[in-house]
């Protein structure tokens, strides 16, 4: 049977001291195991106190972004042989945030950053009898949009995001772009007021990180392009 | 952290560093086209200065100057922005960004504007 050996920063407030590196063999049992399936053989095997979020197990919930071998990526849709290296794979928890515990960080900050741009339907016309309807071009443009997650793997990737602790992030951008977008809505331009701001789109330097971080294939960098044309259009 | 920026929204100096972008590009290569090009020969003291002592040419080097430095300095700020993450580095770099700059335009400004043809 062939082993993996996982390597997890390990952090306990309780405990004191520094975020230390531990590591763990994780035998691999059958063919297409994912990362989330070696953390929960050392949870339930080998110890019991590690501590990571993770609860759909399928790509959905968002739960459970970590870093892995330098990239951000979820658990729980990653094969351990696409990351391995040399029988290796370095876990730790997403950068840039606050650490709880482990692999457990604080998402209250990105979160709050997700209501400040006003991530629902605004409406001044009176709601028809019916639904609102779209036309199949209409709800085309909200594909690639409407998909995200918010597992928080894009906005921890950023270095202007580490950088800047009040810049709203790519996750927040993205979601705020998708109900701009939407032509039901019509609040573009109060989230446009907000996002005019040196911590608002403009702090997007197109490094093009979360891009590549993002599991849902979304591109937030081309939904801040939309908001800095926007942005633009109706400045100059 | 502190921002450093203007303060504005930067709006200005996203698009600002664009056209700068474009209008280097072109000038470069009408730089490049003069230089190489025209006048045939050898790139001799007596071929260039002539052009150098022109008041256009010195209009368009001022130009190339000054996009040149703003678009440096811009990128170098922005550079410092996201990968500058104590504070007393990023004004001390910050400060050098603009110290410097301004030092590359002086020295720029006066040589171009006071370019003489010597026989
Ligand atoms: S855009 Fe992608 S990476 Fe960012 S929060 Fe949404 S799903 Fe996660």
């Amino acid at each position: 049977m062939q082993s993996v050996t996982f390597t997890i920063l390990r952090y306990d407030p309780a405990g004191g001291g520094e975020p230390r590196y531990q590591d763990f063999q994780v035998n691999i049992t059958k063919p297409g195991m994912m990362v989330l399936d070696g953390l929960n053989q050392i949870r339930w095997e080998q110890d019991g106190t590690l501590a990571y979020r993770r609860s759909c197990r399928e790509g959905v919930c968002g739960s459970d972004g970590v870093n892995v071998n330098g990239a951000n990526m979820l658990t729980c849709v990653t094969h351990i042989e696409e990351v391995a290296r040399k029988g290796r794979v370095v876990i730790q928890p997403l950068p840039g945030l606050p650490l709880i515990k482990d692999l457990v960080v604080d998402l209250e900050d990105f979160l709050r950053k997700y209501f400040t741009v006003k991530p629902y339907l605004i409406t001044r016309a009176p709601a028809p009898d019916k639904e609102r309807l779209q036309s199949p071009a209409e709800r085309r443009r909200l594909d690639g949009l409407y998909e995200c997650i918010l597992c928080a793997c894009c906005s921890s990737s950023c270095p202007s995001y580490w950088a800047d602790p009040e810049y709203l992030g790519p996750s927040a951008l993205l979601n705020v772009w998708r109900f701009i977008d939407d032509s039901r809505d019509e609040g573009a331009q109060e989230r446009l007021d907000i996002l005019d701001d040196h911590h608002g789109a403009w702090r997007c330097h197109t490094i093009l990180n979360c891009v590549e971080a993002c599991p849902k294939g979304l591109n937030p960098t081309k939904a801040i392009t939309g908001i800095k044309t926007a942005l633009l259009k109706r400045k100059f | 952290m502190g921002y450093l920026g203007p303060g504005r929204s930067g709006a200005f100096e996203w698009l600002f560093q664009r056209v700068s972008g474009v209008v280097l590009l072109v000038i470069l290569g009408l730089h490049f086209i003069l230089l190489h090009y025209t006048g045939g020969g050898p790139v001799t003291y007596e071929a260039v200065a002539p052009r150098l002592a022109d008041p256009y040419y010195k209009g368009l080097q001022l130009l190339f100057l000054v996009l040149g430095l703003y678009h440096a300095m811009n990128g170098i700020k922005l550079v410092i922005d996201d990968y500058v993450h104590r504070e007393g580095w990023r004004i001390l770099l910050t400060s050098l960004n603009w110290v410097v700059c301004l030092a590359f335009g002086l020295f720029g400004a006066v040589t171009v504007l006071t370019f003489q043809v010597r026989p």
